[in-house]
């Protein structure tokens, strides 16, 4: 029973998760989709840190449930556990089909080595201290399984829809990861690979998540544990278990390795059960003391409470580097820069707030429907590496759309209600005139301006000038009256040199030109009020200029916000009864 | 046959072919006299308070009172091009209205149509758009087929030689392929061709549409008509948006114009449509250039238009 309800809880997680990333349709995210995402250890711990309610409660009942029943996180919840078990499982349906007996070196009690994983915990716990979550990403077995699945599985999954539906339904993302799908990729298999070999070892050596719920279950109420006044002998538990913690000899089981996956207790026929024990009573004291301490004491590492109070004291180290990085690093820049090298998205406060919190898990990256999030490469710098950024050359952030933020499991990207997210200005753009089409071709164009959400950016009808040398007599004219002085005359003095970055198109020097050489278009062009703009990057996504774009998007460290245009209810300019032709 | 008989006869044969019209089809009013058959009429304007009552009295007007049955014919297939471009709701005028979009569809099956296909170049993401602006709900709940314009395979490369600027371009291949191309735009303000209707319209059908902001917009834009004349048009002009275009602001920037166009001149319609936004000729250049270029008419007094008011 307690096997069953595990592999059920499993498989919905398992379900719920491969569903999450798959998001074929762009559907705006509903809160059932992403809910397994929410219940992860790591996630939580940063969704509590980042004042995230809902994380706070999920960190509580980990915390809680650790204790009492041991470390069900990871075997229920744990998406890199559950797909250890899948592994596992193979290897042993294939051991089954070859006739092997399960009795190789998997299969046996291995006595623990407690030093590897805690000095991986406090090396991550220290590492956390000076990155914030840069680390975190490396190790969190949800993270690695999470990138893995954005990766691969949501390009296989478009790939498979298309060749079902026998059309382009949605475009697979290889590229997004693009060869970090090697590193991403050799991340999630490792831990297989280890399973295949030796079974939960990863868990129980590298994963720092373990680690912890393993300082927490030293001694949990409901305890596995055998019967020695029943027990056989027969070694049935020890050949099913994952964890490889069972100490048939001292009737024990290392309950700090134990990742409660229960299939010893399918195993047994001789009375394995989880007991509900007396937590003050000494360890191997449960069925009424039948063990010696003797025998106890000489293979628990686990006994000192120095260790435990070390091991406390390295799990809340994290926390403490967490909740003080982001103020420690957004402080309001001195020389008023507040400038970034990429842009985070809308909800994340800050760049620097944002590093600190995200796992890149990728999930948001998946979600995106312009797919203007991307795995950064360098772009955030070493610790934004693997973490998402917009990527304007891919596409712009949607204007109604709040995908990310209402995804995020670890509150890196807090939620925003829509009216907030049309608001937050998490870049600004900038409009380099040189290079536009409607100054430097004198024709029309507006794809910057047919983009634009917010009206930051608009069209007015100017007089762009349009110069022909061979009309010209170098009278200077036009020189002179130009009021932004964008005009002047070649050294050679044969004719006039117009500097776009500087031309407002007021039209002025085509009217005192006497000779018709400088002419000029009424042309509409671009304008750009930059306190509407909310940098989603549309204008420079759609500007057809290249290579350099004529609308370029400076990221902000500090997100803003913007303000908001409010216009009169147009008039209609012609009669409403009757058709003006 | 006297003329009054012939617009008789048109409703009644309107009236049997698709009895949810009905409603569009007895208040009539207004109906001008004039000399020329009515299929004859490359323009029909039609005031009214119902969307799909306006298109119903402009189908029966312009298909003789054979209403679809004049453009499709039993078995062949339907390409339906509306403005489906921007992520917004159908209460903001950016794409055409599902209502109308929905119809058609249902015209179309009912004249016998093999398949009707909708699709759209969208500017946003294709799939939000889709189901945001109430097209794709529309057109499947006719028996509409909506496929996507968001994938380069989707588009063949096809010459132009009777261009100017677009020799050249990859058109989607529903357009290339369909028996019947209907453009159903709707009418906005656009920052740069400054106006969208159904010539604009058209930039849709193709791939990449870069190219054209790149070499010169309006001369493109007509470009693109020779691509594949559409082979009817029909302008939704029910709330134009008049400025902020064509992605629009909110629900300030749309005037109450109540107005639909249709006929087989494109460039006839738009002329027509730029004096609804209260554009002077020669305002829009591109309308200038298709008209130079012989794609139709742009003086409006020498088109017969028909003008119904549907109350």
């Amino acid at each position: 029973m307690w096997r069953f309800l595990r592999i059920v809880c499993a498989f919905l997680v398992g379900f719920l998760l491969v569903w999450g990333f798959i998001n074929l349709c762009n559907t705006e995210p509903a809160a059932w989709e992403y809910l397994v995402e929410r219940v992860q250890f790591i996630p939580a711990l940063l969704g509590t840190l980042s004042g995230v309610a809902w994380a706070g409660v999920v960190l509580g009942a980990l915390v809680v449930l650790t204790p009492i029943f041991g470390r069900v996180y990871c075997s229920f919840l744990c998406p890199l556990g559950i797909a250890q078990d899948i592994v596992i499982r193979l290897h042993r349906a294939m051991d089954h089909l070859r006739g092997k007996k399960s009795t190789g070196s998997a299969h046996r009690f291995t006595p623990p080595v407690p030093y590897v994983r805690y000095t991986v915990l406090v090396l991550v716990a220290v590492g956390s201290l000076f990155t914030g979550a840069a680390i975190l990403a490396w190790v969190d077995p949800y993270s690695i399984c999470a990138r893995f699945l954005a990766g691969v599985l949501n390009p296989l999954a478009a790939d498979a829809a298309n060749m079902l539906r026998d059309e382009q339904v949605t475009a697979p993302a290889w590229s997004r990861y693009g060869w970090l799908l090697l590193l991403v990729g050799g991340m999630f298999l490792l831990p297989l690979i280890l399973a295949w070999w030796r079974g939960r070892i990863y868990c129980n050596t590298l994963c720092p998540v373990g680690a912890l719920l393993g300082l927490l279950s030293r001694r949990p109420l409901i305890r596995i544990g055998m019967d020695p006044n029943s027990c056989v002998r027969c070694a049935a538990c020890v050949r099913a278990c994952k964890a490889q913690c069972i100490d048939l000899k001292n009737y024990r089981v290392d309950t700090t390795r134990c990742v409660n996956c229960y299939d010893c207790i399918s195993a047994c026929e001789h009375g394995l059960r989880p007991h509900l024990v007396n937590p003050f009573a000494a360890p191997g004291t449960e069925f009424g003391g039948s063990l010696s301490r003797k025998n106890h004491s000489a293979d628990s590492p686990m006994s000192t409470s120095r260790r435990a109070f070390l091991g406390l004291l390295a799990m809340s180290v994290p926390v403490a580097a967490v909740t003080s990085r982001p103020a420690a690093a957004t402080p309001t820049p001195a020389d008023g820069n507040n400038t970034a090298p990429a842009t985070s998205p809308p909800g994340s406060v800050s760049v620097p707030r944002f590093l600190s919190h995200c796992t890149g898990c990728g999930l948001c990256i998946t979600a995106c429907p312009t797919r203007v999030l991307q795995p950064a490469t360098l772009q955030h710098g070493f610790s934004g590496f693997l973490k998402p950024y917009l990527d304007f050359t891919q596409g712009f952030c949607n204007f109604d759309c709040t995908a990310c933020s209402s995804v995020c499991p670890v509150g890196a990207i807090l939620p925003l209600s829509r009216a907030e997210k049309k608001r937050t200005q998490i870049a600004l753009a900038s409009f380099h005139s040189e290079r536009c089409i409607v100054y430097g071709h004198q024709t029309e164009c507006g794809a910057c301006t047919e983009h634009c959400p917010t009206k930051a950016l608009s069209t007015i009808e100017g007089k762009v000038p349009c110069y022909t040398p061979e009309n010209c007599i170098t009278c200077g004219a036009c020189v002179d009256i130009c009021p932004q002085h964008a005009l002047s005359l070649q050294p050679g003095g044969e004719h006039v040199q117009i500097d776009r970055a500087k031309c407002i198109a007021c039209g002025k020097c085509s009217r005192v030109c006497p000779t018709g050489a400088m002419t000029s278009k009424r042309l509409m062009v671009p304008v750009l009020d930059s306190k509407l703009c909310i940098g989603c990057g549309a204008c420079a996504y759609a500007c057809p200029v290249r290579p350099e774009r004529a609308m370029q998007i400076t990221p902000l460290s500090r997100h803003g916000s913007a303000e908001v245009l409010h216009e009169a209810p147009a008039q209609n300019p012609v009669s409403a009864d009757e058709f003006p032709f | 046959m006297q003329r009054r008989d012939f617009i008789k006869l048109g409703f009644a044969v309107g009236a049997g072919f698709s009895l949810d019209t009905l409603s569009g089809l007895f208040p009539v009013a207004n109906a001008e006299e004039s000399a020329v058959p009515t299929e004859k009429y490359p323009l029909v304007a039609v005031r009214g308070n119902d969307r799909v009552a306006m298109l119903s009295a402009a189908l029966t007007a312009l298909g003789s009172g054979g209403g679809m049955s004049a453009f499709v014919k039993p078995g062949q297939s339907v390409v339906i091009k509306p403005n489906c471009a921007w992520d917004k709701g159908p209460e903001m005028s950016a794409n055409t209205h599902p209502s109308l979009v929905g119809h058609m569809v249902k015209l179309c099956k009912q004249a016998g149509a093999s398949k009707v296909l909708v699709f759209d170049h969208s500017c946003d993401d294709w799939q939000r758009t889709y189901r945001n602006s109430g097209i794709q709900a529309a057109v499947e709940a006719a028996g509409g087929e909506m496929i996507s314009g968001a994938d380069e395979s989707m588009y063949r490369d096809h010459d132009n030689p009777g261009a100017r600027n677009l020799k050249r371009a990859k058109v989607h291949s529903a357009i290339l392929d369909s028996d019947v191309f209907i453009n159903m735009p709707v009418l906005k303000n656009h920052g740069g061709a400054r106006m969208t209707a159904c010539m604009k319209n058209a930039m849709g059908i193709v791939w990449n549409r870069g190219y054209f902001h790149s070499h010169d917009l309006h001369q493109c834009i007509a470009d693109s008509i020779l691509l594949r004349k559409p082979d009817l048009n029909v302008l939704d002009a029910f709330a134009p948006m008049l400025r902020n275009g064509p992605k629009g602001k909110d629900e300030n920037d749309l005037i109450q114009t109540h107005a639909l166009l249709a006929g087989k001149d494109i460039v006839a319609i738009d002329a027509a449509a730029a004096k609804l936004l209260g554009y002077a000729d020669g305002e829009v250049r591109h309308i200038d250039l298709a008209a130079s270029m012989g794609l139709g008419e742009k003086d409006l007094s020498k088109t017969w238009i028909r003008r119904i008011s549907v109350a």
